[in-house]
Order: structure tokens, then sequence, then C-alpha cells
């Protein structure tokens, strides 16, 4: 039932935004099976030539397509491989556009050995990333001032927002951002007897920008540049004897930032202070890993895994500069001048699978995860450029310890019934942090079932509570909750922490409820249904998170309408919702806000996701296909302000994506094929914070210049055309 | 603390590795075959197995169109490679030994009795003896800690995931593997079709880039051992170590982000201010005098959003999010 029913998924690949790859996926696969008939050719080779016309331009539309832009464009594709007894080769090329030198999204590769003894691969892969095709900023990628600049600099009596004056918009400039990946790959294996010896190498190179935003005495957006290489090396032993395999990996990743800083002057400055950022940029760095893992079957019934993992990450670019800005902080003289930074990493597992009788099957692991920080906690003050006043903050490094033992036992109370029971404990210590031990009990139950023929059922229930121990809210790591009054107050309000706890780290207690059926419908159909329920709740936190619940559910159902028509179709349902408590610990005269002492606040977010799929095929030469996605997402916050008097919907977004897609192919001549498909794509939101307008502050009003890429609406139809040949 | 916690964890594993050393030695029994493993599992009374004389000659006599056939184009049909089926025992190499399949003449409108080990159908084998056939050569390399995995403890056989008899299995193939997984993992599946996606049904992205779905002592069966060194891989510059680092970026990048979809942007689980309120939810969400404010300047809560929290909310300001490395960057600002 589950293969069936990947093919006939597969369907709803195609209903995707690339261009000829993706959206024809399958056709050249799904003849291989079909070729091995008697009677049918065998087709090894293929070429593929195809036309794309695409009505409307959209960075949303075509961020990892490298379609981006209304127009046409010319792709190809081929597709090569034989096999004579143990020798094959394999080589292959996808979406090469023919518009330009190197397509943004090819991908080229060949495969070559001798099947058990040695194989030989290269490839190259490029990706693409379309952030904006419009986003808006007074700055050149390399910092500079886009136009020429605003001319004058404005001043302004207030020292964190200053006045925005009206000439400062018309320096604003459009800017394509994006990035785009491009990466070359060798690879090759030695296989002797049981050993087997594998190797890789890649070179990546990422170029491009990325949108970002900073404060330089109000909020403006820049393009940060990019300029990655990162090279990744490999090689593994592996043995695979009888009853004990083996395997060691050695791993390198370099990652080189070619570019170190950028400067961004602010167009608002203010006398006396020189307002300019000094963004630093990724830094370069290196890691190493080793991994080693053994699996020995001490008898047919038990085995044994033992896994380790090793990693070393460093960092030791030169340190750049401090800011030039009020937010200026700096080394204490004596410092080092380059970061000197390393992480060691540290993962063992050792696990026992047994049935030490029949219907039985225990299992029991035990888990360390570490993550240590060696370098010095340098110390950092802070102070405006040319004076010596600020207060003192060490640069702290995180490490954790994180022990998990877990132990499960599974029965077949019924032949056609198992029940399993779990019990995982997972005790979590952290450096600096505002709570240095948790503790997590969690017990889980499953049953799967097959009692009701024709129907498999598995419904599983999990229970956890974590327990917080060490809180120290006087850590460096206090969730930042460091201004007001609770630093100065009792260390406890209402009876609990008064600064709440950061989620993750907090006293939670959590229920987990999965549940999958499937069942046949008849010979010529399946139904499934997947539902999963979680709900968090947070007992210790007066402020902070306090509760969530997740649910997702909807079925799924392939059905065979006649021979060669098949119809598959799904959806689902996702709700995601978490309230939390929040405190300002003593009412101020605020004028930009009316909130009060206490408040909350309660986020849900719906989405529906629906598919519909089908294909037909009246006769060996003719194929028809129908594709739609509909995904529809709404988010909604309320807002409770007791001291106000205010509760209420503060606001609710939608987000509406339609895809439709249909597609025809005939086969004119054995072996060569026209397919000819449309789509069309259509978004809407009004969701400002996912996409983000465009906003000025205005002269007079103390704000923002923040710019961004618009809204990500669009409404775009493709229509694609292809040509094949398979010999 | 972690020195000592570092030496217990050292010791026990050494202390495995010493008495699985030990148990090697000890312990050389033959590697199960198809017919012993279905044997085992009940569904065949004979451990003496009696294959065809004339191979995979005997089943292409009935089974030679179609998807059956489909295997001879594949590596597992290459006789010149000793490991494969076809150059043991054929098909009867994974369905087992299966005279009694072979030699019956059912009556009319009966059906022939079924190979030892079947892999689709109403008289479909255990999961445990059709992956006991699988792992009699495939238990090393990735699968090393297929038992006890999810997958295995959920009775998921290779064979609903693969496809043994096709010639190219659409599993491994980059623009057709999601969908595949998505036939059980629905919440996946409606993840990845948001918004705000990895590039997973653009075929750039596959389940498999970040999962080992053969098992894994990684949490979520990742193919790294920890979430972070997952991400990694494709985001080194993200890895640092910085000077200024941000706690639970250092821990778990799945605490702000949704990997597979969210209808927000940046694969963010929740809208910032909100998301970031998480953990820094009194005074700065609470409304301190102006920088950290979420309402309309100069104007009460109804009037809606300061602009500083809209578009990129959070990090307008704080755009170092995952660590910076300017002496200035404490709060992530540069």
């Amino acid at each position: 039932m589950f293969t069936r029913n990947a093919q006939k998924a597969a369907l709803l690949a195609s209903v995707c935004l690339v261009p000829l790859s993706a959206a024809m996926a399958g056709d050249f696969d799904d003849a291989a099976p079909a070729a091995a008939a008697a009677g049918t050719p065998v087709y090894n080779n293929e070429v593929e030539i195809g036309l794309r016309v695409q009505s409307a331009g959209s960075a949303v539309f075509g961020r990892y397509n490298g379609s981006p832009y209304a127009g046409v464009s010319v792709l190809g594709g081929w597709s090569a491989r034989n096999r004579d007894d143990v020798f094959y080769y394999q080589t292959y090329g996808r979406d090469l556009d023919f518009g330009r030198a190197i397509a943004p999204n090819s991908t080229v590769g060949l495969k070559v050995g001798e099947q058990g003894s040695w194989g030989l691969s290269a490839s190259y892969d490029a990706i693409s990333y379309t952030q904006s095709l419009d986003y808006q900023s007074l700055f050149n990628s390399n910092g500079t001032f886009a136009n020429g600049g605003p001319g004058t600099t404005y001043a302004s009596a207030a020292a964190a927002y200053r006045t925005l004056a009206p000439g400062i918009l018309s320096a604003v400039q459009k800017f394509e951002v994006g990035t785009r990946r491009d990466t070359g790959e060798v690879a090759g294996d030695l296989r002797f007897n049981d050993w087997l010896i594998s190797t890789s190498f890649s070179h990546e190179h990422k170029s491009g920008t990325v949108g970002q935003s900073i404060d330089i005495s109000t909020n403006m957006a820049f393009l940060a540049p990019v300029d990655y290489d990162t090279d990744r090396y490999r090689a593994t032993l592996a043995y695979n004897g009888e009853k004990l395999q083996g395997k060691l990996t050695y791993s390198l990743s370099s990652f080189r930032d070619n570019l170190t800083s950028i400067r961004l002057d602010s167009p608002v400055q203010t006398a006396g202070v020189a307002n300019a950022a000094n963004v630093v940029l990724p830094p370069s760095n290196i890691a190493h890993n080793l991994n080693g893992q053994m699996a020995y079957n001490l008898t047919d019934k038990t085995r044994l895994n033992l896994n380790m993992d090793y990693g070393v990450q460093i960092q030791n670019a030169v340190i750049q500069p401090e800011d030039w800005s009020q937010q200026t902080q700096r080394f204490y003289s004596g410092d080092p001048q380059t970061l000197n930074g390393v992480v060691q990493t540290i993962f063992t597992n050792a696990s026992i699978v047994t049935q030490p009788m029949k219907d039985v099957n225990l299992r029991t692991s035990y888990t360390l995860d570490m993550r240590e920080g060696n370098r010095a906690h340098y110390h950092i003050r802070q102070g405006e450029m040319g004076t010596s006043a600020g207060w003192i903050r060490d640069a702290l490094t995180q490490s954790y310890i994180k022990n998990t033992a877990l132990i499960e036992a599974g029965y077949r109370i019924l032949p056609s019934t198992k029940l399993t029971l779990g019990y995982v404990v997972t005790d979590m210590q952290r450096t600096n942090a505002q709570v240095g031990e948790t503790l997590e009990n969690r017990a889980t139950a499953k049953v799967r079932t097959t009692a009701i023929p024709g129907v498999t059922t598995s419904l599983g229930y999990e229970h956890a509570v974590r327990t917080v121990s060490d809180v120290d809210e006087s850590r460096p790591w206090k969730g930042l909750n460091n201004s007001g009054d609770c630093q100065t107050a009792s260390a406890t309000q209402n009876g609990t922490y008064c600064l709440g706890i950061a989620s993750y780290q907090a006293a939670r207690t959590q229920d987990v409820v999965p549940l999958r059926l499937s069942t046949s419908l008849g010979d010529d159909a399946t139904l499934g249904l997947n539902s999963k329920f979680t709900a968090n709740n947070y007992p210790g936190q007066t402020f902070g998170v306090r509760r969530e619940y997740m649910v997702s559910s909807g079925p799924d159902v392939s059905y065979r309408v006649t021979e060669g028509l098949d119809a598959h179709t799904f959806y689902t349902f996702q709700r995601s919702y978490r309230s939390m408590a929040m405190s300002k610990g003593s009412e101020v005269a605020n004028p930009q806000t009316t909130i009060g002492l206490n408040w909350s606040e309660a986020t849900t977010i719906d989405t529906s996701t629906f598919g519909l799929g089908a294909t037909w095929k009246p006769s060996n030469e003719w194929k028809f296909g129908f594709d739609y996605l509909f995904n529809f997402g709404n988010e909604g916050v309320f807002v409770s302000l007791p001291g106000k008097g205010f509760s209420g919907e503060e606001w609710r977004v939608d987000t509406m994506n339609n895809s439709v897609k249909v597609f025809g192919e005939y086969e004119f001549v054995p072996g060569a094929s026209l397919n000819l498909a449309y789509n069309y794509d259509r978004l809407v939101t009004d969701d400002p914070f996912a996409w983000g307008s465009p906003f000025y502050g205005t002269a007079g009003t103390s704000g923002a210049l923040l710019t961004g890429q618009g809204n990500a609406a669009y409404n775009v139809h493709t229509v694609m055309s292809r040509v094949s040949y398979k010999w | 603390m972690f020195a000592r916690r570092l030496l217990k964890a050292l010791l026990c594993v050494g202390v495995l590795m010493v008495a699985s050393t030990v148990a090697m030695a000890a312990d050389d029994s033959a590697t199960p075959t198809a017919t012993t493993l279905a044997a085992a599992d009940g569904s065949s009374p004979d451990a003496f197995p009696v294959y065809a004389e004339k191979g995979a000659a005997t089943c292409l006599k009935c089974h030679d169109t179609g998807a059956a056939a489909g295997i001879l184009r594949t590596a597992h049909a290459v006789k010149g490679d000793s490991r494969t089926p076809f150059a043991q025992h054929a098909c009867e190499s994974c369905h087992g030994a299966s005279p009694q399949h072979v030699d019956s003449h059912p009556a009319k409108g009966e059906k022939r009795a079924s190979p030892t080990v079947v892999f689709k159908g109403d008289r479909i084998s255990s999961a445990e003896a059709r992956n006991g056939v699988c792992l009699t050569c495939h238990e090393s390399g990735v699968r090393m800690n297929w038992k006890g995995s999810q997958h295995s403890n959920s009775e998921v056989a290779c064979t609903d995931c693969h496809s043994l008899h096709a010639e190219k299995d659409v599993v491994r193939d980059k623009r057709t593997q999601p969908q595949t997984c998505f036939n059980c993992h629905a919440e996946q599946r409606a993840d990845s079709y948001q918004l705000s996606h990895h590039p997973i049904r653009e075929g750039k992205v596959v389940c498999s880039d970040c999962h080992n779905p053969h098992g894994s002592p990684a949490p979520k069966m990742l193919k790294e051992v920890r979430v972070t060194d997952t991400c990694y891989n494709c985001h080194a510059d993200k890895r640092g170590p910085f000077l200024w680092e941000h706690q639970p970026v250092r821990e778990d990048c799945t605490y702000c982000h949704n990997p597979h979809g969210s209808i927000n942007a940046r694969l963010l689980k929740d809208k910032m201010p909100w998301l970031c309120s998480d953990c820094h939810g009194n005074n700065n969400m609470g409304g301190d005098a102006t920088t950290h404010s979420v309402t309309a300047a100069g104007g009460a809560w109804a009037n809606g959003f300061y602009s500083r929290v809209q578009d990129r909310s959070c990090t307008n300001c704080h755009f170092q999010i995952h660590g910076s490395n300017n002496p200035s960057g404490s709060a992530f600002l540069r």
C-alpha cells in the first residue's frame, strides 16, 4: 500500500514552481518498470528541450528556481545511463538554462564504476535564492550610500530616536537581493572484501546579498554582502562483517568569508557623536569532526550499537574594530586581537536492542551530548567613543551537558497487536544560564494493531514532566529580562520567578497523542489518517510562556478510478496556539504605550493545506495530468491589558496560495514525446510581519526608516512546453 | 563538572566496547538467510532450504512481465557482483527458498501457495521478516542503527519506501523522494507547502539531506548527531564560535525555526516579537520607555504596532541574532 501511495503521491510533486526538471519529475523514472516488460522498448537515454513562458515577475514565486522574472526561457536536460554486468555509468544534466551562461538552478553529474569494486562521481549543483527584486535601501552592498546619500545630515536632540527629514527618502534605491550557491563535488569509493573506503571533496561558493536592517540612530535596511567559500572533505573507512559492522569518518568543514566587515554611516548625525556602524560579517571558521560507529550482533536477537562523535570548532578571525556609535563596546586592553575561539563537542551513545523471548522486544540506550566553549571569557567595556565610562560585560561561551537514558519494551499482546512502553530521562545542565539544570521524565506508550482486518492503527501517548533546579536570575544569561524592577525587588513575585524563564528552560508538562490509521477501501483505494496533538503547560510561570498546544490532522486518499486513471488527494489542518503573560514590573509614564503592569498575549496560527492530483493515461501514446494545491494560513493575536481595560483581538493576517497545473503528453513516435503544461499560481497575503511593506518615518515623527522588499503577493501564469526523445 | 561526567561516559563506552569485543571472539554464527529468518518468523516450517534448480529462470516463467521483471535491470540482478541476490539464489535470495510455491498445483480458482517471504499483497510477511531479508546484506553503513530506530519500532519495512523491482527507486531520486516520506509524515508535507519553506518541493533539498531514515542515535533521526551540526552543513556561517553567543542558538536551531516550513518568514515558528518573547517576555515587550515598545508611537495599543516591530521586527535592530563577532555586539546589534 505504501509503495502504491508513493507513486500516486508523486503526482503532487509536479505542483511546483520550478522549471522543467521537477515539474516533469517522474516521467523518465516511471517508465523504467514498464520498460522491462516483454515487448516494450527499453530506454537508457533521454534528451529534452523546453520552452517556458512566465507572465509576471515575483521574487517570492521564483525565489528558489532562478526564475523570478517574467519572460521566456529555454531549458534543457539529458540523462544517459548504461550497465554492462558490473560496469555502469550514468550522466545527467537538469535545468540547463540556455539563456544564461551558467543557469541559476542547474545540476550536472556523472557516475561511473564497477559494482562491488569501485565508484567515482562528479557533480555540479547550483541553488539560487531570490529574496527581493526591489529591496529598498540607502546603502549599496559595500556600505556606501546609494545615489550619493542624503546629502545632508539631520540632527536632533533626542539621543536614540532622531527625526527623519523628508529629503532623506530621495536617496533610497531599489536593489535585487538574493544569493546563489555553486557547488562542485567529487567522490570516490573503493571496496575490497568487507571493507569500504570512501572519500569526497566539495567546494561551494556562495555569492550575493542578504537583506538586513540595522539601528544607527534609526532603523535602516541594508544589504549584507555574501562572498563565502566553503570546502568540505570527508573520508570514511567502513567494515561490514557478518556480525560486526563499523565505520570511522573524518570530516572537515572550512568556511571562509572573503569579506570581514562593512561600514555604514548613519544619515542621521548628532554633533559630537560619530554615528556609524561597523557591521562585522560572519567570521571564517573551521570544524573538524571524527565520527565512529560500531555495531555487533551479540546473538541473532541481540544487537549492540556504539556511536561516538568528537568535534572541534575553531574561529580565530581578527577582531574587527568596535563600533563608531553609541553602541560602542571595546575589549579591555590586553585582550587578544583575534578571538582564539574553540568549542569542543562530544557525543557518545550506547544502545542494546534485544528480543529475549518471542514477541518481546527490549531497547535501552544512554546518550551523552556536550558542548564546551574553551576560550577565555573576555571582558568588554561599554562607553561612547573617547570616553572611559561604562559598565563591564563578559563575552561568554556557552557550555552544556545533556544526558539521556532510555528504556523501551515492546510486547505483542495479540498476534495482531503490539504494545510498546518506554521511559526516557533527560538531564540538561547549562553554564551561566538562568536555569542551571533541567530534568525531564517522559513516559511513552504506543499500541499498533491490525486487529480490524485491512486496517492498521497506531495510537500513542506520551507524558513528560520537566522540572528545574539551580535557578539563579543573576547569572549572565538570564533571558535578558535585565532591565526594570525585578533586579532590585525580591527574587520572586507572586511566589514564582519574577522575570519569567526562557520557555525552552522552564518547567513544563507535555502530553502528546499521535494517531495513525491506514486502510484499503476495496482493491482500488487506500485511506490514511495522520493526527497528532501536543500540549505544553508551564505551571511555574507566572510570566513568560504559560501554555501551548499544537494540532495536526487530516486524511489522505489514493484512488484508482479506472485502469489508467489514478487520483490522489489530501488535506491537513494544523493549529498552533501559544499564550504568555508579561509584566512591566511597575507602571511607568510612557508616552509610547499604554501597557500596564501586567498583560497577556495569545497567538493562534491555523493552516489548511489541500492537494488534489490525477493522472490519466488513456493509451500508450497519451497522458494527461491535473494538480491543484491550496494553502491557507491565518494568524491572530489576542491581547489582554486588565490594567487598561483593553481585551480583544489585536490583529489578524491571512495568507493564501492557490496553484493549479494541467499537463498533457503525446508520444508521437516511439520514444519521442511532446509535453505541454500550464501552471497558474497565486499568492495573497496581508501579513506585514512576514514580508514587510516598506515603511518610512515621516517628518516630525521620531522613528524608523524601515524599507524592505514589499508585499509578497503574486499572480503568475506559466506555460511550459517540452520535447523529449528517449532511446 | 564536564570532565567528571565525560570520564564516566567514556568509561561506560569503553566497558561496552570491551564486552562486545569479547563477545565477537566468542560467537561467530552464520548470517541468517531469508529462509531462516522467515522460519524464525513462523512463516515457514523449513529451516533447510531447497532452492529452485534453475534459479531466476524458474520464476520468470510466470513473472516475466511488468514490475516483477524490472529487477533484472537493477543492481541487485548483477551476477558479476558476488554479493548480489542474483549471484546467489536469484529471486529466492530475498523471497526465500519456496518449493511450496514453485511446486504447488492449485485447483482452478485457488491461489498458489505463497513464497516464503512475501513483500506485498494479502499474504504479506511481517515487517520483521521482510526487513530481515534486506538486513542480511544491508546492515552496515547508514543502516547500522536501524534496529531499535523509530521506523523499525513502528514496523516500517524497507519495501514500504524502496521499490526493489524498479530500475530507479523513486525514494533515491531527489525530485521524488519527499513524496514517499510524506505518505506518512503528513504534517511535514503540509509544512513544506507553507509560504516559507526549504526548497523541498523544488527538488533542491530532500529529507535525507538532514535525516537518516535508517536510524540514528541523534534526535529526530538526524544524519548528524545534533540539530546544530545538521544545519551547519549548509549554514556554516552560523557556526562560529562567536565572540557573543546567543545561548539557544548554540543549542538547537529548532527552538526558533521549523525547518520543514512555516507561515512565518524565515521558517520561524512564531512571529516576532512574540517568538522572542518566549524568553524575553517581561520588560522588553512590556514596553520600556522607548526602545522596546510594541505599540505605535504616541498612541494607544489599539493604534497598532510601532514601526520597529514590523517587517523584520526584533531583528530590525538585533540582526546578528545568530551571534556577533563585533566587540560592540553584545546585544547582537552589530
